[in-house]
Protein backbone atom coordinates (compact mmCIF):
# COMPACT_ATOMS: atom_id res chain seq x y z
CA UNK A 1 0.00 0.00 0.00
CA UNK A 2 1.31 3.51 -0.89
CA UNK A 3 0.63 6.56 0.51
CA UNK A 4 -0.65 8.11 -2.45
CA UNK A 5 -3.53 5.81 -2.46
CA UNK A 6 -6.15 8.49 -1.35
CA UNK A 7 -8.91 6.00 -0.20
CA UNK A 8 -8.68 2.19 0.58
CA UNK A 9 -11.28 -0.59 0.11
CA UNK A 10 -12.86 -2.57 3.14
CA UNK A 11 -14.69 -5.06 2.07
CA UNK A 12 -15.87 -6.66 5.46
CA UNK A 13 -16.90 -3.06 6.91
CA UNK A 14 -18.88 -2.58 3.67
CA UNK A 15 -22.26 -4.03 5.00
CA UNK A 16 -22.21 -1.56 8.36
CA UNK A 17 -21.28 1.20 6.80
CA UNK A 18 -23.32 1.14 3.34
CA UNK A 19 -26.16 -1.33 3.09
CA UNK A 20 -28.41 0.79 4.45
CA UNK A 21 -27.05 3.82 2.02
CA UNK A 22 -27.50 1.57 -0.85
CA UNK A 23 -30.67 0.17 0.35
CA UNK A 24 -32.62 3.27 0.35
CA UNK A 25 -31.04 4.05 -2.95
CA UNK A 26 -32.27 1.15 -4.79
CA UNK A 27 -35.61 0.99 -3.01
CA UNK A 28 -36.54 4.47 -3.88
CA UNK A 29 -36.27 2.71 -7.58
CA UNK A 30 -37.26 -0.56 -8.10
CA UNK A 31 -39.62 -0.29 -5.04
CA UNK A 32 -39.57 -3.59 -4.20
CA UNK A 33 -37.37 -5.25 -0.79
CA UNK A 34 -36.12 -8.34 -2.03
CA UNK A 35 -35.20 -7.15 -5.86
CA UNK A 36 -33.44 -4.24 -3.79
CA UNK A 37 -31.53 -6.74 -1.63
CA UNK A 38 -30.34 -8.94 -4.21
CA UNK A 39 -29.03 -6.07 -6.18
CA UNK A 40 -26.90 -5.10 -3.50
CA UNK A 41 -25.61 -8.20 -2.82
CA UNK A 42 -25.07 -8.26 -6.55
CA UNK A 43 -23.17 -5.02 -6.34
CA UNK A 44 -20.58 -6.25 -3.90
CA UNK A 45 -20.16 -9.45 -5.57
CA UNK A 46 -18.84 -7.08 -8.55
CA UNK A 47 -16.89 -4.65 -6.44
CA UNK A 48 -15.21 -7.73 -4.77
CA UNK A 49 -14.17 -9.08 -7.99
CA UNK A 50 -12.90 -5.58 -9.37
CA UNK A 51 -11.10 -4.68 -6.28
CA UNK A 52 -7.48 -5.21 -7.80
CA UNK A 53 -9.11 -2.53 -10.01
CA UNK A 54 -9.77 0.39 -7.72
CA UNK A 55 -7.25 2.92 -7.97
CA UNK A 56 -8.63 4.75 -4.95
CA UNK A 57 -9.35 7.87 -6.94
CA UNK A 58 -13.14 8.02 -5.74
CA UNK A 59 -14.19 7.32 -2.02
CA UNK A 60 -15.73 3.04 -1.37
CA UNK A 61 -19.20 4.70 -1.25
CA UNK A 62 -19.29 6.70 -4.82
CA UNK A 63 -17.23 3.44 -6.29
CA UNK A 64 -19.72 1.21 -5.12
CA UNK A 65 -22.94 3.27 -6.11
CA UNK A 66 -21.23 3.55 -9.27
CA UNK A 67 -21.32 0.10 -9.58
CA UNK A 68 -24.93 -0.12 -8.27
CA UNK A 69 -26.19 2.31 -11.28
CA UNK A 70 -25.31 -0.20 -13.65
CA UNK A 71 -26.64 -3.41 -11.63
CA UNK A 72 -29.95 -0.96 -11.33
CA UNK A 73 -29.46 -0.92 -15.42
CA UNK A 74 -28.89 -4.31 -15.79
CA UNK A 75 -32.64 -5.01 -13.90
CA UNK A 76 -34.40 -2.73 -16.16
CA UNK A 77 -33.06 -3.96 -19.27
CA UNK A 78 -34.00 -7.43 -17.58
CA UNK A 79 -37.71 -6.47 -16.68
CA UNK A 80 -37.77 -4.83 -20.00
CA UNK A 81 -37.16 -7.36 -22.25
CA UNK A 82 -39.39 -10.01 -20.70
CA UNK A 83 -41.81 -9.87 -23.68
CA UNK A 84 -45.71 -10.93 -23.92
CA UNK A 85 -46.01 -12.32 -20.39
CA UNK A 86 -46.80 -8.78 -18.45
CA UNK A 87 -47.79 -6.84 -21.42
CA UNK A 88 -50.12 -3.76 -21.30
CA UNK A 89 -53.50 -3.64 -23.05
CA UNK A 90 -53.21 -1.91 -26.15
CA UNK A 91 -55.99 1.09 -25.99
CA UNK A 92 -55.26 2.77 -29.60
CA UNK A 93 -55.39 0.63 -33.15
CA UNK A 94 -51.79 0.69 -33.68
CA UNK A 95 -52.01 0.70 -37.87
CA UNK A 96 -54.37 0.77 -40.75
CA UNK A 97 -56.42 3.53 -41.70
CA UNK A 98 -57.81 3.68 -37.77
CA UNK A 99 -54.20 4.08 -36.78
CA UNK A 100 -53.93 6.14 -33.86
CA UNK A 101 -57.75 6.15 -32.97
CA UNK A 102 -59.51 4.74 -29.39
CA UNK A 103 -60.47 0.78 -29.43
CA UNK A 104 -63.72 0.41 -29.39
CA UNK A 105 -63.63 -1.65 -26.20
CA UNK A 106 -61.19 0.38 -24.46
CA UNK A 107 -62.97 3.96 -24.72
CA UNK A 108 -63.56 5.25 -21.05
CA UNK A 109 -66.38 5.39 -19.71
CA UNK A 110 -67.81 7.98 -17.72
CA UNK A 111 -67.10 7.52 -14.07
CA UNK A 112 -70.18 7.04 -11.73
CA UNK A 113 -70.97 7.47 -8.36
CA UNK A 114 -69.60 11.21 -8.03
CA UNK A 115 -69.34 11.04 -4.34
CA UNK A 116 -66.53 8.51 -4.62
CA UNK A 117 -63.79 11.06 -5.69
CA UNK A 118 -63.87 12.21 -2.53
CA UNK A 119 -59.75 12.09 -2.10
CA UNK A 120 -59.92 11.62 1.71
CA UNK A 121 -61.15 7.80 1.20
CA UNK A 122 -58.81 5.76 2.36
CA UNK A 123 -60.36 3.09 -0.26
CA UNK A 124 -60.18 5.42 -3.27
CA UNK A 125 -55.93 5.75 -2.71
CA UNK A 126 -55.46 2.14 -1.33
CA UNK A 127 -57.52 0.96 -5.23
CA UNK A 128 -55.04 3.16 -7.08
CA UNK A 129 -52.29 1.79 -5.01
CA UNK A 130 -52.95 -1.95 -6.16
CA UNK A 131 -53.84 -0.45 -9.26
CA UNK A 132 -50.04 1.18 -9.67
CA UNK A 133 -48.73 -2.01 -8.36
CA UNK A 134 -50.50 -4.14 -11.12
CA UNK A 135 -48.36 -2.19 -13.80
CA UNK A 136 -45.85 -4.52 -15.73
CA UNK A 137 -42.89 -4.11 -14.02
CA UNK A 138 -40.62 -2.33 -16.70
CA UNK A 139 -44.15 0.32 -16.46
CA UNK A 140 -44.22 0.48 -12.92
CA UNK A 141 -40.22 1.73 -12.47
CA UNK A 142 -40.44 4.27 -14.75
CA UNK A 143 -43.95 5.58 -13.69
CA UNK A 144 -42.79 5.15 -9.40
CA UNK A 145 -39.73 7.12 -9.92
CA UNK A 146 -41.28 9.74 -12.27
CA UNK A 147 -44.98 10.34 -9.71
CA UNK A 148 -44.21 9.09 -6.65
CA UNK A 149 -40.28 10.17 -6.14
CA UNK A 150 -41.22 12.92 -8.61
CA UNK A 151 -37.46 12.66 -9.78
CA UNK A 152 -36.52 14.80 -13.20
CA UNK A 153 -37.38 12.80 -16.61
CA UNK A 154 -33.49 13.73 -17.23
CA UNK A 155 -31.91 11.57 -14.28
CA UNK A 156 -34.50 8.93 -14.84
CA UNK A 157 -33.45 8.65 -18.80
CA UNK A 158 -29.62 8.16 -17.45
CA UNK A 159 -30.58 6.23 -14.35
CA UNK A 160 -32.04 3.58 -16.98
CA UNK A 161 -30.57 4.72 -20.07
CA UNK A 162 -33.75 5.52 -21.95
CA UNK A 163 -34.36 8.01 -24.17
CA UNK A 164 -36.93 10.59 -23.06
CA UNK A 165 -39.65 9.82 -25.91
CA UNK A 166 -39.29 6.27 -24.58
CA UNK A 167 -40.04 7.52 -21.07
CA UNK A 168 -43.18 9.70 -22.28
CA UNK A 169 -44.75 6.14 -23.94
CA UNK A 170 -44.17 4.19 -21.03
CA UNK A 171 -46.00 6.99 -18.90
CA UNK A 172 -48.56 6.84 -21.37
CA UNK A 173 -49.37 3.66 -21.23
CA UNK A 174 -48.92 3.25 -17.66
CA UNK A 175 -51.47 5.90 -17.06
CA UNK A 176 -53.83 4.60 -19.47
CA UNK A 177 -53.71 1.31 -17.97
CA UNK A 178 -54.06 2.87 -14.61
CA UNK A 179 -57.47 4.42 -15.85
CA UNK A 180 -58.78 1.24 -17.07
CA UNK A 181 -57.80 -0.25 -13.53
CA UNK A 182 -59.37 2.65 -11.72
CA UNK A 183 -62.79 2.62 -13.88
CA UNK A 184 -62.73 -1.66 -13.53
CA UNK A 185 -62.42 -1.78 -9.85
CA UNK A 186 -63.41 1.46 -8.42
CA UNK A 187 -65.80 3.91 -10.15
CA UNK A 188 -67.83 1.32 -12.17
CA UNK A 189 -67.62 -1.72 -10.39
CA UNK B 1 -45.28 18.85 -38.79
CA UNK B 2 -48.75 17.89 -39.38
CA UNK B 3 -50.72 20.18 -36.80
CA UNK B 4 -53.40 17.36 -36.26
CA UNK B 5 -52.98 14.63 -33.75
CA UNK B 6 -54.73 10.94 -33.28
CA UNK B 7 -56.29 9.84 -30.11
CA UNK B 8 -53.09 8.32 -29.11
CA UNK B 9 -50.82 11.39 -29.38
CA UNK B 10 -53.17 13.42 -27.84
CA UNK B 11 -53.60 11.36 -24.87
CA UNK B 12 -49.74 10.79 -24.86
CA UNK B 13 -49.55 14.81 -24.86
CA UNK B 14 -52.22 14.78 -21.62
CA UNK B 15 -50.05 12.67 -19.77
CA UNK B 16 -47.13 14.56 -20.41
CA UNK B 17 -49.07 17.78 -19.31
CA UNK B 18 -49.63 16.15 -15.56
CA UNK B 19 -46.40 16.56 -14.97
CA UNK B 20 -46.00 20.51 -16.32
CA UNK B 21 -43.56 19.37 -19.18
CA UNK B 22 -45.66 19.17 -22.20
CA UNK B 23 -44.55 22.11 -24.83
CA UNK B 24 -46.73 25.09 -25.67
CA UNK B 25 -47.56 24.17 -29.17
CA UNK B 26 -48.56 20.62 -27.99
CA UNK B 27 -50.66 21.82 -25.56
CA UNK B 28 -52.24 24.07 -28.20
CA UNK B 29 -52.52 21.19 -30.35
CA UNK B 30 -54.01 18.72 -27.87
CA UNK B 31 -57.12 21.12 -26.49
CA UNK B 32 -58.04 21.62 -30.35
CA UNK B 33 -58.10 17.62 -30.30
CA UNK B 34 -60.36 17.78 -27.32
CA UNK B 35 -62.76 20.56 -28.39
CA UNK B 36 -63.79 18.12 -30.95
CA UNK B 37 -63.31 14.92 -29.52
CA UNK B 38 -65.48 14.17 -26.39
CA UNK B 39 -63.77 10.83 -26.22
CA UNK B 40 -60.03 12.51 -25.17
CA UNK B 41 -62.20 15.11 -23.23
CA UNK B 42 -63.36 12.75 -20.81
CA UNK B 43 -60.05 10.86 -20.84
CA UNK B 44 -58.06 14.18 -20.18
CA UNK B 45 -60.71 14.81 -16.97
CA UNK B 46 -60.07 11.57 -15.47
CA UNK B 47 -56.19 11.72 -15.81
CA UNK B 48 -55.91 15.08 -14.24
CA UNK B 49 -58.22 13.52 -11.36
CA UNK B 50 -55.57 10.80 -10.72
CA UNK B 51 -52.67 13.34 -11.19
CA UNK B 52 -54.74 14.40 -7.69
CA UNK B 53 -55.21 11.10 -6.28
CA UNK B 54 -51.78 10.16 -7.18
CA UNK B 55 -50.15 13.20 -4.54
CA UNK B 56 -52.68 11.65 -1.98
CA UNK B 57 -50.98 8.01 -2.08
CA UNK B 58 -47.75 9.67 -2.49
CA UNK B 59 -48.37 11.86 1.28
CA UNK B 60 -49.43 8.74 2.85
CA UNK B 61 -46.40 7.06 2.03
CA UNK B 62 -45.36 3.72 0.77
CA UNK B 63 -43.83 2.11 3.37
CA UNK B 64 -40.22 2.52 3.61
CA UNK B 65 -39.14 -0.67 3.91
CA UNK B 66 -35.57 -1.59 5.38
CA UNK B 67 -32.86 -3.82 5.26
CA UNK B 68 -33.03 -6.24 8.74
CA UNK B 69 -30.28 -7.16 10.97
CA UNK B 70 -30.64 -10.51 10.15
CA UNK B 71 -30.31 -9.91 6.35
CA UNK B 72 -27.44 -7.75 6.96
CA UNK B 73 -25.69 -10.50 9.04
CA UNK B 74 -26.27 -12.67 5.48
CA UNK B 75 -25.04 -9.89 3.12
CA UNK B 76 -21.95 -9.77 5.75
CA UNK B 77 -21.67 -13.97 5.52
CA UNK B 78 -21.63 -13.67 2.11
CA UNK B 79 -18.78 -11.40 1.62
CA UNK B 80 -16.56 -12.67 4.20
CA UNK B 81 -16.92 -15.87 2.45
CA UNK B 82 -15.59 -14.52 -1.08
CA UNK B 83 -12.62 -12.66 0.68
Amino acid sequence: MTLEKKHQLNPEKWVGLYADYLFNYTIRRVDNHEVSKDLIQETFYAALKSVPNFKGLASERTWLIAILKRKIIDHYRKVNSVKGKAEIRVNFHQDGSQEGDWIQERVPAKWTSASDYNLEQMELTDTLRKCIDNLPEKYAMVFKMKTMQEMETADICKELDISSSNLWVIIHRARTQLRACMEENWFNK
Amino acid sequence: MKFKLTCDEATAICSKNQYGEASVTDKFRMLFHVLFCAVCKLYSKQNTFMTKCMSSVDKKGVVKSKLNSEEKEEMALKIKEMV
